[in-house]
């Protein structure tokens, strides 16, 4: 009896990979702890989900589980984390490498071969395992990560997906049984998140892994995470079933985690008192199944001729003032790559565009023709009826502002007020308007009162806000940003939405690159779709955004308002319906317009 | 200059680097041996035919050739009137064209003209087999070398890991400069301490970029369990076939002939 008792604990041991006993850490020089009384335990072969609002410490969190905190970033650490029954504390980094898998963020830095293969070896020679078990590993991981056909190229050639996907078989071939990834598809296009989560699912039906992976990406987490954390000021404030939490209505917002769009259509729907079950459904098939018996118990449905025409209806289109001509333009880097193929569009004053389209469609290469940083190669870009080839980049960085993606590749004062002064420098302008136009972009840029602070002190979010703040102090007419919110959480992103919607209003022209078609929808009035270096599609986002047979031949992500429009049709719901507010308006009126008949 | 590494199954590809590196010995030494320029002629001659045979794109050796060009025109002049007509054994060389000072005081000599030419030929020699060399021999193979001659992995680590980060940090540069230019930053600036003045905002993100990489990089190495043991597996090793021991015989049996043909005044001027 008692040797069953000790084999059942052992067994239980066995299966739990991974435990953390009162967990705190503070890093050096910081003033409130990044982890406080973390208390968590993780059996075998589960797909565990970390969320959390920017700078809430999932990173911190998972530098814990191989040894990184505390060995490599020191400070104050309490607590245990035991990996397979070990201590970290009382294990080297690398002794723990058989154990724990790590996959940090920026996939680049973390290749460290001059092919594919190499690098995949890198860790296993490390290791110093046997010449035929490593081969055997690198021959597996790369198959796992579908890098097969570039086994001997050199990393720098693969894509953003591909890289990260090659840091993944880097960690893979050491056949770690926990593997532990950090925020793996932040940085990447919707292909090449998918080809992650794809190998993730992978590796998890292999069930010789458990796997912890931080994301901001909710509907991933939905469909397939077995379980969740939640992080916030560095403490779990959930663990437990991803779909429980998502269906409830206030917490995903609480911490400022992005719901799917039709959990926050029912969210409205039910502080209408329209939807009234305590769950949220978080799946377009539930959903559609939600809405269908809301209407369905309505006797007699309005007309759909009445419903759906006056939604359709447009505002007559208003002509604006054209303020860039681009006409016929092709672009070719001096690889020989024609990156823009005879491109010829119009922007005009106060419009808010978004270019969609994969990575590699030629988007960035276009838009960076705007201000002078790239001459056509054939074809003429005009701005302001001036054309670029002969215009100086003084001309035009005050015509069109362009922030770029990463904000941090431009910071470089000891001052925010500084930072911004910069642009306005280059261009003379002196001390009394400088001021002023600096107050100006605090203030639109809501950086007021943040003036003297070192900018890298700022969160992501913040700096991001500086570096549009940066290009707003120089008044340009147009201004284009690239991928505005990549890297943000939901909190984040809206706000810095938003403040571009206000600059949109004042007459600016907006031209945004995104990969989200939920903010292109919620926020653009007109989509241009780009692939293979053309234009394939130019129109009205609802227009454009609503056509889901034409999304899906290009491969692109349709918002899921237009996915559930389709599914209710027989309802009635007029055509191109994008936005969340149209919906839930559709939905109103049909249930008010039967009460009333 | 050099042509970069391009894989192949060329006869020269599939040669032990150490082969390779003895072949290009003897050819720099054979360059370097006679100063006649004939014999010199006669070594580009035989490069050019060894970079014919595996493919080197010509287009790049001419281009090559005319960067060399101005070089090539300034050594022959510097030569021709360097030298005094005693230095040369051979009548030929000896005869003066024509003094530059009254008195034979700076002449210009036949045989420093050929020795000029010898010279510029020694450097197509050198850059020739110098790029044959890189275009066959793939940087893996000069890393094994390195292993060979006991050269501590971390040292190679740190070669291989500067290559594989040198297109990454260009692409890091080229982005912080256009985010800047956007911004209306000029660096056509003339004048050395506005130009420097005017990569400020270049270099501080450069730095900062740079920092954050080699702590992540230190994590990474970490992460893939970089120092774990003392031992770590070596997967290939550079091997000597049959044909590497034949052609090593070749070249020094070559190399000999050569000394012997020198010892016996053939090739001077």
């Amino acid at each position: 009896m008692p040797d069953l008792v000790t084999e059942q604990n052992a067994s239980t041991e066995m299966l739990l990979e991974l435990s953390f006993k009162n967990v705190s850490y503070q890093y050096p020089k910081a003033s409130h702890a990044s982890l406080t009384n973390i208390n968590l335990t993780v059996s075998r072969n589960k797909l565990i989900a970390v969320m959390g609002r920017t700078a809430a410490g999932k990173t911190t969190l998972l530098s814990t589980i191989n040894g990184l905190i505390p060995h490599f970033s020191e400070g104050k650490f309490k607590g245990q984390v035991l990996v397979k029954g070990y201590n970290t504390q009382e294990m080297s980094i690398q002794k723990l490498v058989p154990y724990v898998g790590f996959v940090m963020q920026d996939a680049e830095t973390q290749i460290l071969g001059l092919t594919v293969e190499k690098d995949v070896a890198f860790g296993p020679c490390n290791l110093a395992y046997p010449r035929q078990k490593i081969e055997k590993n690198v021959d597996s991981a790369i198959h796992t990560v579908q890098l097969d056909p570039y086994r001997h190229t050199s990393p720098d050639r693969l894509s953003g997906g591909e890289k990260q996907r090659l840091a993944i078989a880097g960690v893979l071939a050491l056949e770690s049984p926990i593997l532990v990834l950090d925020e793996p598809t932040s940085e990447l296009d919707p292909q090449g998140a998918e080809s992650i989560y794809h190998t993730l699912l992978q590796l998890k039906q292999t069930g010789k892994h458990t796997i912890l992976f931080s994301t901001h990406d909710s509907q991933f987490v939905i469909d397939k995470a077995d379980e969740l954390w939640v992080i916030d000021q560095g403490q779990i404030v959930y663990q437990g079933s991803p779909r429980d939490f998502f269906c409830d209505p206030d917490l995903p917002r609480q911490y400022s985690l992005q719901v799917p769009m039709i959990s926050d259509l029912f969210r409205r729907l039910k502080a209408d008192g329209i939807y009234t079950k305590s769950v949220l459904p978080t799946r377009l098939d539930s959903a559609v199944e939600e809405i269908r018996s809301i209407l369905k118990n309505q006797i007699n449905p309005l007309p759909i001729v009445s419903l759906s025409s006056h939604s359709s209806e447009d505002p007559p289109p208003v002509k604006h003032k054209k303020v860039i001509d681009i006409h016929d333009l092709s672009y070719s880097y001096d690889t020989g790559r024609q990156a823009v193929k005879n491109v010829s569009v119009s922007f005009y004053e106060g419009e808010i565009v978004g270019i969609i389209g994969r990575n590699g469609a030629g988007k960035t290469t276009l838009l960076k023709h705007l201000n002078g940083l790239l001459k056509p190669t054939s074809g003429r870009v005009l701005v302001d009826g001036l054309d670029t080839r002969q215009a100086s980049i003084e001309q035009l960085s005050s015509r069109v502002g362009y922030v770029f993606q990463n904000p941090d590749h431009q910071i470089f004062s000891s001052s925010v007020y500084e930072e911004i002064a910069f642009g306005l420098l280059n261009l003379g302008i002196d001390r009394v308007a400088l001021d002023q136009r600096i107050q100006e972009a605090l203030q639109h840029t809501g950086l007021i009162g943040k003036e003297k602070i070192h900018p890298f002190n700022l969160s992501k979010g913040e700096r991001q806000k500086l570096a549009i703040a940066s290009v707003l102090a120089i008044k340009p007419q147009i201004i284009v940003i690239d991928e505005p919110t990549t890297g943000l959480d939901w909190e984040g992103s809206v706000t810095i939405m938003e403040e571009i919607v206000k600059l949109k209003e004042k007459g600016h022209t907006l031209i945004l690159i995104t990969h989200n078609t939920r903010l292109a929808a919620e926020y653009m009035e007109r989509i241009i779709i780009m692939e293979n270096g053309s234009i394939v599609r130019d129109g009205k986002a609802n227009m454009v955004l609503s056509d889901l047979n034409f999304l899906r031949e290009h491969a692109l992500l349709p918002p899921q308002i237009s996915l559930l429009a389709e599914q209710l049709k027989e309802y009635g719901v007029p055509p191109h319906v994008i936005k969340l507010e149209e919906m839930l308006e559709f939905i109103r009126k049909y249930l008010r317009g039967s009460v009333c008949s | 200059m050099f042509i970069e590494y391009q894989a192949g199954n060329s006869f020269l590809h599939r040669l032990d680097v150490r082969t390779k590196l003895i072949g290009f010995l003897f050819i720099i030494v054979a360059a370097f041996l006679f100063s006649d320029p004939l014999y010199n002629m006669v070594i580009v001659i035989g490069c050019l035919w060894l970079a014919y045979g595996i493919k080197i794109s010509m287009q790049k050796l001419k281009i090559t050739f005319f960067t060399l060009l101005p070089i090539v025109v300034l050594i022959i002049l510097l030569s021709a009137v360097s030298y005094q007509p005693d230095s040369f054994q051979k009548p030929l060389s000896r005869i003066v064209l024509f003094s530059l000072f009254p008195g034979n005081f700076i002449t210009c000599t036949v045989g420093g003209i050929l020795l000029g030419i010898s010279l510029s030929l020694r450097i197509f020699t050198l850059v020739i087999s110098s790029t044959i060399l890189t275009y066959t021999t793939s940087l893996d193979d000069f890393l094994q070398l390195l292993r060979k001659i006991r050269v501590s992995y971390k040292i190679s680590f740190i070669i291989t890991t500067a290559i594989r980060f040198i297109p990454t940090m260009e692409n890091k540069a080229q982005q912080i400069i256009e985010a800047q230019r956007a911004r209306g930053a000029q660096f056509d600036n003339t004048g050395l301490f506005k130009r420097i003045k005017a990569y400020i905002p270049v270099m501080i993100p450069m730095i900062v970029e740079s920092l954050r990489m080699s702590e992540n990089l230190a994590m990474a190495m970490l992460n893939r369990g970089f120092g774990a043991t003392r031992h770590w597996t070596v997967l290939q090793e550079i091997k000597a076939r049959p044909i590497d021991v034949i052609m090593s015989i070749i070249f020094l049996g070559a190399l000999t002939f050569l000394f012997f043909i020198k010892a016996a005044h053939y090739g001077n001027l």
